[in-house]
């Protein structure tokens, strides 16, 4: 359906001229049927009464006269009585009194036959192709004569000598009906275009409300995605409603990525500022600005490579899965990390010495361990601990890296994951994007990263594996 | 002049702290809101240097808080660039704000153009008869003679200046000129006071006993 106002015109206009069709036949049929009955009854009516005038004992001259009577103009009747001469049954020109006073005098004639069946006198229009057939029995019938069919009734006269058969053309039946109908159909066909006009105020009138939430929702853009509050018919209210929730998840996500923006500008912004300080302060001859200027510059770089990791995360597709012996994964990135440990008297050890195997992407896994670490290591105070411990019970492999730092305030945990979310101690260097990557990996490898509090201080990173990733 | 700069990230605040430090400001650094507003109300302070994205609270909040009981420059320093966020900063109070990354040399003639706003100045140059401040140059002329000072003798020079014929209490001077974090001698001001009567004139600088100095403005 290409267009509903379209469908629905082209639709109610096809009804409306189908059903218009049908009340005419109807009507044609019911009056043709009626007519029949009504023209029947007249039949009768008028052969009874030629009958009655007919008495026993009327002079067989009588008939002529009669006959002269139903000359119709080109139509002669025929009076059958005159045996002696047979063109002597033709009434005399003079006497004749042809003339018609209504076409449809055509319609009705009558004639009359001898009780052997030899015809007596045939009206007009029954003897231009013979006489017309001899009626057998009295009442109703149809018979065919010179191609069209009459409707004649027939009885026997008093004197039981003879038969009167009195007819009508099929066509006046036709007719009659035909003019009835059209007499109805004519109202029909001047409302028609009323009509079709009150189906395309309906049908727009109808598919207005669709129009208002079209411009409701057209006059919404990035900036203004409100609730559209317009009351709407029943049908459409899903519509809206599905609309309103639409906008209301697309506000969040830009919302999101909005406030990721933002941050994403401080944390960059920031160390950049901090640099040119730096190397403003390193031209006045500021002494220890040079390796601030550095560590600014290596965090800059941090930041960078995050977000371009953040970027590539988003972006990529289903990382290969393969069998990966998870503590040998951890203890290649505490070797790694080592450095960093010592650089601040930190003891970064494992306290598991089984090999656990889980289902993932080496990879990932890997990055994902790396940042919990680095992140443990950051938090935890000079001279302090990170301890990594893992295992696999019933079925289901999980693995907590445990630090010595402050943990992280109960409101914060929440929101820690976030991108760009730190703890309230901004003396440690970081962008806040290590969870968030953490987080983002661990969904993708399909773990869970659960941060909890520790009851002896510090902070908690449980990773679980699901039961069927195990093996 | 004593600055409050408010800075939650600490490689930026510390070369903040150098660079206001070298250009013979007296800079209290803290690094957070609720401290900033504490110490504003405690203390006196010749500007504010804010940044917006802090810990505890938004820096607009700290904005709309101090503006409630305080008139001193306010300088912020941020890094949302929106329109919109400018906008914000500016009504809700600032007098000025600088995009991270910032040129210093900008800032500090931001800093400049605020606090000599805030005495109905207009020139960077501060004239009293026959004593010319140059505030960015740090070069003070004495009847047609330049004179070289030292840091905090050009920091107490340019404070009397500003308030010129007012007498400044001893305690704010020593406020303004040291703030927390230094060691002050007990005679560190007399000692600056004589330097500079020395190097300009005598009668100059005025010691009310007790009380404090006044500039007394030259003829």
């Amino acid at each position: 359906m290409r267009s509903i106002r379209r469908y629905l015109i082209v639709t109610l206009t096809l009804v409306l001229a189908v059903a218009t069709l049908i009340i005419i036949a109807v009507i044609y049929r019911v009056t043709h049927h009626k007519a029949e009955d009504v023209l029947d009854v007249q039949l009768s009516l008028q052969g009874r009464i030629v009958a009655s005038l007919l008495a026993p004992g009327t002079p067989e001259q009588e008939y002529a006269r009669i006959a002269r009577h139903l000359d119709q103009p080109g139509h002669p009747s025929r009076w059958f009585g005159d045996a002696a001469s047979p063109e002597a049954g033709q009434a005399s020109p003079q006497a004749s009194i042809a003339r018609r006073f209504h076409t449809d005098e055509r319609m009705l004639t009558l004639g009359f036959w001898e009780a052997d069946g030899m015809p007596w006198l045939m009206g007009a229009e029954w003897n231009d192709a013979g006489p017309f057939p001899a009626p057998q029995q009295q009442g109703y019938r149809w018979e065919t004569y010179a191609g069209e069919r009459w409707r004649v009734f027939s009885l026997i006269l008093d004197d039981q000598q003879r038969w009167l058969s009195i007819g009508l053309r099929e066509r006046f039946h036709d007719d009659l009906s035909r003019q009835l109908a059209m007499g109805n159909l004519l109202p029909l066909l001047i409302a028609l275009p009323a009509l079709l006009l009150l189906v395309g105020l309906v049908v727009h009138r109808g598919l207005r409300p669709l129009l208002s939430l079209s411009r409701q929702v057209a006059g919404r853009n990035e900036r203004e995605l409100g609730r559209i509050r317009l009351a709407v018919p029943r049908e459409l209210r899903p519509l809206r409603d599905a609309l309103n929730d639409f906008m209301a998840r697309l506000e969040d996500a830009l919302a999101r990525e909005r406030r990721f923006s933002a941050d994403a500008a401080h944390e960059l912004r920031t160390p950049l500022a901090a640099l040119k300080v730096h190397l403003d302060n390193a031209m006045a001859g500021e002494r220890d600005a040079l390796p601030r200027a550095y560590a600014s510059i290596e965090r800059l770089q941090r930041v960078v490579e995050q977000l371009l990791t953040l970027v590539r995360l988003d972006q990529e597709g289903e990382a290969s899965a393969e069998r990966v012996n998870l503590l040998a994964l951890t203890q290649t990135l505490a070797a790694e990390m080592w450095p960093q440990a010592r650089a601040r008297q930190q003891l970064l050890s494992i306290a598991t010495d089984d090999a656990i195997w889980v289902e993932g992407n080496v990879t990932e896994l890997g990055m994902l361990i790396r940042n919990l670490l680095d992140n443990a290591l950051r938090y935890s105070p000079h001279g302090g601990w990170v301890e990594v411990s893992m295992g696999d019970n019933d079925g289901t492999a999980w693995l907590v890296v445990r630090d010595s730092g402050p943990g992280i305030d109960e409101t914060l945990l929440a929101s820690v994951t976030e991108r760009f979310r730190r703890g309230s101690n901004r003396d440690v260097e970081g962008s806040g994007l290590g969870l968030s990557i953490a987080l983002q990996v661990a969904r993708r490898q399909q773990l869970t990263l659960q941060l909890t509090n520790a009851s002896t201080g510090g902070l908690e990173a449980w990773l679980r594996w699901p039961q069927s990733a195990v093996s | 002049m004593r600055i409050l700069l408010v800075e939650d990230d600490p490689s930026l605040g510390e070369g903040m702290r150098v660079a206001l430090h070298r250009e013979g400001y007296t800079v209290d650094w803290l690094r957070n809101g609720g401290d900033a507003l504490a110490a504003l109300d405690s203390d006196a302070f010749s500007a504010l240097i804010l940044d917006l994205g802090l810990p505890d609270m938004d820096g607009l909040e700290v904005l709309a808080r101090l503006r409630r009981r305080h008139t001193l420059p306010v300088v912020v320093l941020t890094a949302r660039d929106a329109l919109v966020d400018r906008l914000r900063g500016l009504d809700g109070g600032a007098d000025d704000y600088v995009l991270k990354p910032f040129d210093l040399a900008e800032l500090l003639a931001r800093l400049r153009v605020v606090t000599r706003r805030g005495e109905g100045r207009r020139s960077a140059q501060l004239q009293l008869g026959a004593l010319v401040i140059d505030e960015a140059r740090h070069a003070v002329t004495w009847q047609g003679q330049e004179v070289s000072l030292g840091r905090r003798e050009f920091a107490l020079l340019l404070e009397l200046a500003r308030h010129a014929g007012q007498v400044i209490p001893r305690s704010r001077l020593e406020s303004l000129l040291y703030g927390w974090d230094e060691d002050v001698e007990s005679n560190a001001l007399e000692v600056h006071v004589h330097h500079l009567r020395k190097k300009l004139d005598r009668s100059l600088i005025v010691t009310l006993r007790g009380i404090g100095y006044r500039l007394e403005v030259p003829a």
